[in-house]
């Protein structure tokens, strides 16, 4: 059968909208597949998946689908009853109910907590998050319980293809020129001096920058572009590799063109190991 | 370095001279012919003249041209190209114009796609599946920009054919894209066109296609489309503008593949037969099948790259 041939072969078979995938009956069309007929079909571009009856594709590309567990940053975009709206570039809206968030003191939420919603998180604010449940019409709740969550402020956003971000033990990372990531799974990356990882404090306070801090901030965001224009994958280990090769081969001078450098010599490097 | 200057009105395709590729053929009206700084230049302005002179009749040097010159150079041009039945910009009566097509230019969407065929281009970009802000759930946003025609004229919202095509369109990818069940995603597409030189509806719904594949949405078929037409009782396929002027009829369709489903049909008739547009609709078929199989192996090949990385 067709089905089997591409899954004991080492190089899988791509399979665009509207190929057939089996037309035996007994098959289950799983996710991004549809039935006709008795036939099934898939409907995107991608790699096939089979587990005993059920038939998916797994597509190469396609837009955020957020899964329980995942960090994501987010933009606060209406306050309904008890509850916020959050954009987080999935398919559809995510909420973040009242009571999923953090409170220095213990205890239950009461009313005046209601009234004063926007003391905690207003309009167009930037809030890190972690995904509680999805539903089964596709939206997702979110909670920030836990001091690493909640508001973010005075630092650098960068946005980028988040099928391009390597699923990691740590998205909480301090990278090798101290300065604080948080590497979002939705394709959000944040930049600050906080460090949210240490459990002694209770509040996060912002400490003013110094000039060090922000020359290392802007060049770290200056790397993660390069890597997102050249499509390679990002991650603590690719960030300070471009970062290392900067400081090894000059500190100062015009380190643009230096990574430009840099991604060439990997590509000369990849198509080396492909011949 | 290679400069070359002709001052002539309509550009019409590009053509190889030799090893050297350039974007000049056909022209009705010549005045300063050409500046070349190069070494080889006596060489290359003899193809082009001998190309224009036994092609178009079109003679650019007198003074210069000789007539051993054709003899020697003859070799040169394949022997087809100097047939009667011969189209005005070169092409066979069945042949289509070079297509290509660049997936992802774009990265700050979800979906892009650059589309050319011969000189029309067209340009779309997909917002994939988000959060919904309005109350549609697909978007479709068609425009042609004010300089694409040789005319140019802006595109008033009250123009018939204008805003009949942009229904058309919508309504055809509605059925063709699965939409979200539950109405709490949307999709918005913007597509436009660049430059509009013959066959730029076709252009439209192949580009779309293209830009959605490239997105990721999920979709039941496979949609292309193709413009066919009749000149001087000839059957011709891929009309540029000036075939399209005075052609008896025009033929676009949209066709999907697997079901083998003829999904949008647009004739531009004065008087036509019942048997030529039988003809007329059997060669569209055949010729979108074409289009598709050849589609079908580049994105092969684009893909395949990107599940190795």
């Amino acid at each position: 059968m067709q089905i089997e041939e591409n899954l004991h072969s080492d190089k899988k078979e791509v399979f665009l909208p509207g190929d057939l995938l089996s037309d035996e009956t007994g098959f289950i069309s799983g996710t991004n597949t549809y039935e006709e007929q008795g036939k099934i079909f898939s409907s995107t571009t991608g790699t096939i998946n089979q587990t005993n009856k059920l038939i998916m594709i797994k597509p190469i590309k396609c837009s955020y689908q957020p899964q329980i567990g995942e960090i994501v940053i987010g933009q606060i975009v209406q306050i309904r009853d008890k509850k916020w709206i959050v954009n987080i570039g999935s398919s559809s809206e995510a909420t973040l109910h009242l009571n999923s968030t953090y409170l220095p003191e213990q205890r239950q939420k009461t009313e005046d907590d209601e009234m004063n919603m926007r003391q905690i998180f207003s309009e167009n604010d930037l809030i890190c998050a972690e995904v509680h449940s999805v539903n089964n019409d596709k939206s997702v709740n979110l909670h920030t319980r836990g001091l690493k969550y909640g508001k973010i402020e005075d630092g650098l956003l960068i946005k980028v293809n988040h099928y391009l971000i390597v699923k990691q033990k740590r998205h909480f990372i301090k990278l090798n020129n101290n300065v604080n990531m948080i590497l979002g799974h939705n394709g959000q990356i944040y930049l600050s001096n906080q460090d949210r990882t240490t459990n002694n404090q209770k509040v996060i306070y912002c400490q003013n920058y110094t000039v060090q801090q922000r020359i290392d901030i802007a060049n770290t965001g200056k790397a993660i572009k390069f890597l997102q224009q050249n499509q390679f994958k990002i991650s603590q280990t690719s960030i300070e590799k471009v970062l290392n090769y900067i400081s090894e081969k000059k500190p100062q001078n015009d380190w643009i063109t230096l990574i430009e450098q840099f991604f060439l010599e990997q590509k000369s490097k990849q198509q080396q190991q492909d011949q | 370095m290679l400069f070359l200057i002709i001052d002539i009105q309509v550009y019409r395709s590009s053509q190889l001279f030799g090893k050297y590729k350039l974007n000049v053929i056909y022209a009705k009206k010549i005045s300063i012919p050409a500046v070349l700084i190069h070494d080889q230049a006596d060489d290359i302005i003899n193809y082009i003249q001998i190309h224009l002179f036994l092609n178009y009749k079109v003679n650019i040097f007198p003074n210069i041209m000789q007539k051993n010159l054709i003899d020697k150079f003859a070799g040169h041009y394949n022997v087809s190209l100097i047939q009667d039945q011969k189209r005005q910009d070169g092409r066979n009566l069945l042949q289509m114009r070079n297509i290509e097509f660049k997936l992802a230019i774009d990265l700050s969407v979800d979906g892009s796609c650059l589309y050319k065929q011969g000189l029309t281009e067209v340009i779309c970009l997909v917002q994939g599946p988000r959060a919904k802000t309005q109350s549609e759930l697909l978007l479709i946003e068609y425009s042609v920009s004010p300089f694409s025609n040789i005319e140019s004229k802006r595109n008033s919202k009250f123009d018939k054919d204008y805003s009949m095509f942009a229904e058309n369109l919508k309504e055809s990818f509605e059925n063709l894209i699965i939409l979200d069940e539950n109405g709490k995603s949307e999709i918005s597409i913007s597509v436009c066109v660049i430059q509009n030189d013959g066959s730029s509806k076709s252009a439209v719904f192949n580009a779309i296609t293209l830009a959605l594949l490239d997105a990721g949405v999920s979709m039941k078929d496979f949609l292309v489309s193709v413009t066919v037409g009749l000149d001087q009782g000839n059957l011709i396929v891929d009309l540029i503008q000036e075939e399209s002027k005075t052609a008896q009829g025009e033929l676009t369709i949209s066709y999907q593949s697997r079901k083998q489903k003829i999904d949008f049909y647009e004739l531009k008739t004065l008087k036509l037969q019942q048997q030529e547009m039988d003809q007329l609709s059997k060669l569209a078929v055949s010729k979108a099948d074409e289009i598709y199989q050849w589609m079908k192996e580049e994105i092969y090949q684009i893909k395949e790259k990107q599940i190795d990385q």
